[in-house]
């Protein structure tokens, strides 16, 4: 098992005498590491470069705690949070559905809105922003530093736009600013202008195609509680009998827990017999079986397509034959092979798309395959 | 002794950078330029002056124009988590400089294009070289471009990545000519002058930048003389050293993914050597290539350094 590295400034404390064993045995396993210690000089630099900022405290922001987020504003995630068996509405729920952590990095979010589609309005929908909108996407809405009262511009990544508890949240250091507030509430209605938003991924080896591994988990933290509850609620649903009494939840979208996004719809897989039955004329004259084609069809969207594979490049392809949407501006596919997730890239629906999957899966690996609406 | 997260927050709400923090600043922006090559200050060389530059630079930049430090301060639970923040603000601020001279060399190649190619015409009445609109010779237009930054996009997107040959990843895609090869630049401006209007060099790279992708240009002074990159690879000794710094940045999990792929020369042998599978292999040699191509100048000088980079690597590990 090879363990994480440390930092460049550890192995300047380590070379100027700040000796762990973790360490030196770390180093002994590691030639990257080798080589960068290399690169270092035991040297103490001088620190006058820093006395032109002495004493910027207007670029310093201010926390308060209000009784209730509102839309618009900007919160730290909290740093603990528990969310017991009891809190979940139904008694008959498994214990596996506890769910805590404690002392973790807070991860600031936007509000944006608090009317949660539930009866229980502790439930918000909020999205993360990140400070580095050189490397935005097209799923990520940028806010200028006019926008905004913290001072510098944003991302908004609403390909990671989850339902958060209240007691998810922390503090408050800020809100979108008037103009800011219009500029939402246009991206959320669809009519923002195409240059609010970053640039398409260019393709799956886009290195923007991938988070940092602590904001990935930092997200799958604050997305988690909601997505216990609604798996939760879809046990429930499938023991009651018979269904049909409201539920206090809105229905749940994930039928596997580890595809923790809240606008999946699943396609199902056209095996031979389906054909038969469906497409009787088709099937009658078409001798060829298409065991890899995938179909979705809902009012929303509606897709078919194939998996293939690209031997060359080794990934798996998911190509569009027919598309056609309803108010979606962008999916992303979700696919569950060899018991991971796997997604592609956000794109728009059209017909003769090759959606890049994954490197180093086939087609027989595939065992769901889910479109994933992006605001 | 090093301070506590609790004295950095305290000392960074009284005087946001007091001696504390910028020992820390200090010290990590000193141990992670020594990780990058020497191209990465404009000085040539990492000394403590240039360490120094590129700590105000990064300080102007990250801490204060994006809030960095507020916000790491605010949201680390540990002083370990702070320091691998601060150390990310530090490679983006560094690998954004970089990448921003990459767009530079596009914008000089296409200022120097639309000046010396007959096939495009400057219009009258421009005073400033940024300012000054082009248009096609063959279809001139005397007005500027009204169309919105979205409709030009759009014009843009008609010719698709494969009709242009971009090269974006991989160890055909280099340094001093990103994106695109001259005669696709060429093909992709008469089509956007062509379907756009007249438009000045700041407009075209706005396009540019949207439809490729590509960070901010560095501001750059558009003189009469306008220069070219220059290209010319770097030397055998040049070389080793930006190798050394690629495996330095690579770190223990990718390098121990890359050894096993020069051992077994196949992705899948290689995953399952490494306890591991054959796509996060084959990751792991595409960010490798991904570094190599900040540094490479052409084709051969990528290939060099992906191999000595890998004898570095795997040498070690003998």
């Amino acid at each position: 098992m090879t363990h994480p590295c440390p930092l460049p400034v550890d192995w300047l404390d380590y070379m100027q005498g700040a000796d762990e064993v973790g360490m030196t045995r770390h180093l002994n396993d590691c030639g990257s590491c080798r080589t960068l210690l290399g690169q270092l000089e035991p040297e103490q630099p001088a620190t006058a470069w820093a006395e032109r900022f002495h004493c910027r405290t207007d670029a310093v922001w201010s926390e308060d705690r209000p009784a209730k987020p509102a839309p618009a504003e900007f919160w730290f995630s909290a740093p603990n949070f528990e969310m017991s068996e009891a809190k979940i509405r139904h008694a008959d729920l498994s214990i596996h559905n506890a769910f805590s952590y404690r002392e973790v990095d807070r991860t600031l979010v936007l509000i944006l809105d608090t009317s949660a589609e539930s009866h229980d309005s502790d439930w918000l929908d909020v999205v993360p922003v990140l400070s580095d909108i050189e490397v935005a996407t097209d799923t990520d809405l940028i806010f200028t530093a006019e926008e905004n009262t913290l001072g510098t511009p944003w991302r908004t990544v609403f390909s990671h736009q989850c339902k958060v508890n209240t007691a998810q949240l922390d503090t408050r250091v800020g809100a979108l600013t008037d103009i800011g507030f219009l500029t939402l509430t246009e991206a959320l209605a669809g009519t923002v202008a195409e240059e609010r938003w970053g640039a398409a991924l260019q393709g799956p080896d886009d290195p923007r195609a991938r988070l940092d591994e602590h904001l990935e988990q930092a997200f799958t933290r604050l997305r988690t509680p909601w997505l216990l509850l609604a798996e939760a609620e879809e046990d429930c649903e499938s023991t009651r009998q018979p269904a049909g009494e409201p539920s206090g939840h809105p229905t749940p979208v994930s039928h596997e827990l580890h595809v923790s996004r809240a606008k999946i719809l699943w396609l199902h897989p056209i095996v031979p017999d389906e054909e038969m039955q469906e497409y009787p004329l088709a099937a009658a004259t078409l001798a060829i079986p298409s065991p890899h084609m995938w179909v979705l069809d809902t009012d929303r969207l509606k897709l078919h397509g194939k998996l293939e594979v690209d031997f060359q490049q080794g990934v798996l392809l998911f190509l569009i034959t027919t598309a056609s949407f309803q108010n979606i501006v962008r999916i992303r596919l979700a696919v569950l092979a060899k018991g991971g997730e796997h997604h592609s890239a956000p794109f728009t629906p059209r017909t003769q798309l090759a959606v890049h999957i994954a490197h180093g899966l086939t087609r027989q690996a595939v065992e769901k395959i889910g479109a994933e609406i992006l605001p | 002794m090093s301070a506590t997260l609790g004295q950095l927050r305290e000392e960074h709400q009284r005087v946001f950078i007091g001696v504390q923090l910028a020992a820390l600043l200090t010290r990590i922006a000193t141990a992670t330029a020594r990780s990058y090559p020497s191209s990465y200050t404009s000085a040539g060389v990492w000394n403590q002056d240039s360490i120094a530059d590129a700590a105000q630079a990064w300080t102007a930049e990250r801490l204060i124009a994006r809030r960095d430090l507020t916000n790491l301060l605010a949201g680390a639970s540990t002083i370990d988590s702070l320091r691998a923040g601060l150390t990310r603000s530090f490679q983006q601020h560094l690998t954004n400089q970089r990448q921003s001279t990459s767009a530079t060399n596009l914008y000089t190649r296409t200022v120097t294009m639309l000046r010396s190619d007959p096939d495009f015409q400057a219009l009258p009445g421009s005073a400033r070289p940024h300012h000054q609109l082009w248009t096609l010779t063959s279809d001139p237009h005397s007005e500027p471009s009204r169309l919105t930054l979205g409709d030009r996009l759009k014009v843009a997107a008609e010719l698709t990545d494969d009709d242009l040959a971009v090269i974006r990843y991989g160890p055909l895609s280099l340094k001093s000519s990103p994106i695109l090869r001259t005669p696709a630049l060429r093909r992709f401006l008469l089509h956007v002058l062509g379907g756009v209007g007249p438009l000045n060099p700041a407009d075209i790279m706005d396009i540019m930048r949207r439809r490729f992708a590509l960070p901010e240009p560095q501001a750059i002074e558009l003189t009469e003389d306008l220069q070219m990159p220059v290209t010319a690879t770097h030397d055998a000794a040049m070389e080793r050293m930006i190798a050394a710094s690629v495996a330095a940045r690579l770190g223990a999990r990718r390098a121990q993914l890359l050894a096993a792929l020069v051992e077994h020369e196949d992705f899948k042998a290689a995953g399952d050597a490494a306890a591991s599978d054959e796509a996060a292999v084959r990751r792991a040699y595409m960010e490798m290539l991904a570094i190599v191509d900040d540094e490479a100048l052409d084709a051969d000088e990528a290939q060099r350094i992906c191999g000595l980079t890998l004898e570095t690597l795997f040498g070690d590990n003998e």
